[in-house]
């Protein structure tokens, strides 16, 4: 039998998990769809999920992995909903442009550099060796918590680390 | 697990350490400066890309202020009208202005034709002036025309006030879309 935690208790763990593994999680998302909007949304949706079982959250590892199995639940299942881009031609595109409050595009293209490296990187590796090596870097699991994550044998994990940072090298070299 | 899965797994803890002093395999070392590269990457990716699912404080307050702001002189609208329009309702008809009403006409001289005297003065009916001045109708005339002016004054005024409301909400507006308040 665990302890109930008052409420406040329980605000505060979530609140904290924020600010100690947001910018991890964030990171996680961001490498997997290689996206900064879709990250953000994704990284929304993890918090939320995680305040909504705040009551029901028992500790089972760190709450770092607790956070990026989340996260990795939610770029599966946004994998296999997600229906193919319209392209829009540019006068459709006027019509539903919505209003941009980002920095301007100049100052986007001098800060993205190593973005664009990362994605060219990721780009290189299979979905698995994504997953395989972002959780390693940014939940610090050990191979066999990976494993179990991914639902795979342990030995595929390995592989799928290994015959990734090989392809990392192609890009590191050149 | 075997003995190459074991070799493996040390092999990759090794490379993907967060700190390691061991001697590397050359291997080892190849897959460890992959990863070390690869963690620059991401650090540097990082640092560029901020989350951007937060709303600063200020803005919150900003907008919920002007939204009361707003709700206020939306309220204070509906509310003067609606006092307008029940005080237009339930004023007094104005009391129309005592109109001086000639009493007799002159009995000589140029005017209004009358009747011409009958040349038998015998006791006779009097004849009847078609001509001769109705006070009950004019007084009538009177009263409305001052009611039409009343409510002409009274209507001109209301009007002059939505009139200023108006511009000082549409200079509100402007001045909450401009940010300066």
């Amino acid at each position: 039998m665990t302890a109930v935690e008052p409420i406040g208790a329980e605000t505060d763990r979530v609140t904290s998990w924020f600010d100690q593994h947001g910018a991890a999680v964030r990171g996680y998302l961001r490498g997997l769809v290689r996206r900064d909007d879709v990250a953000d949304d994704l990284m929304q949706d993890v918090f939320r999920r995680a305040w909504q079982a705040r009551a029901s959250y028992q500790e089972q590892g760190t709450p770092r992995a607790y956070l990026l199995r989340i996260a990795d639940r939610l770029v599966i299942d946004r994998a296999r909903k997600q229906r193919p881009e319209v392209m829009l031609d540019e006068v459709g595109w006027i019509a539903v442009e919505p209003e941009d409050q980002a920095p301007a595009p100049s100052a986007g293209l001098l800060q993205s550099e190593a973005r664009h490296q990362l994605d060219a990187a990721m780009e290189l590796l299979t979905s698995a060796q994504r997953r395989v090596l972002l959780l390693r870097y940014y939940g610090d699991l050990s191979f066999a918590e990976i494993a179990d994550q991914m639902e795979c044998p342990l030995s595929t994990a390995l592989s799928h680390c290994r015959r990734g940072l090989l392809a990392l090298r192609q890009i590191i070299a050149e | 697990m075997n003995d190459s899965n074991e070799k493996l797994l040390a092999q990759l803890e090794q490379a993907t350490a967060s700190a390691t002093s061991e001697m590397l395999d050359e291997e080892t070392a190849m897959l460890r400066e992959s990863w070390l590269a690869f963690g620059k990457l991401v650090d540097a990716a990082d640092a560029e890309s901020t989350p951007s699912i937060t709303c600063p404080p200020t803005t919150r307050r900003a907008g919920l202020f002007a939204r009361s702001i707003a709700a206020l002189a939306a309220s204070l609208l509906v509310a003067f009208t609606a006092w307008s329009i029940l005080n237009r309702d339930s004023d007094p008809v104005v009391p129309a202005p005592e109109v001086a009403v000639p009493q007799a006409l002159p009995s000589e001289g140029p005017g209004l034709s009358t009747v011409a005297e009958s040349p038998s003065s015998g006791e006779q009916p009097e004849p009847v002036d078609e001509f001769a001045w109705d006070d009950s109708f004019d007084e009538q005339l009177a009263i409305t025309s001052q009611a039409i002016r009343s409510a002409r004054a009274d209507w001109s005024g209301g009007d002059r006030r939505y009139s200023v409301l108006l511009d000082q909400f549409e200079q509100f507006d402007e001045e909450l879309s401009e940010g300066s308040l």
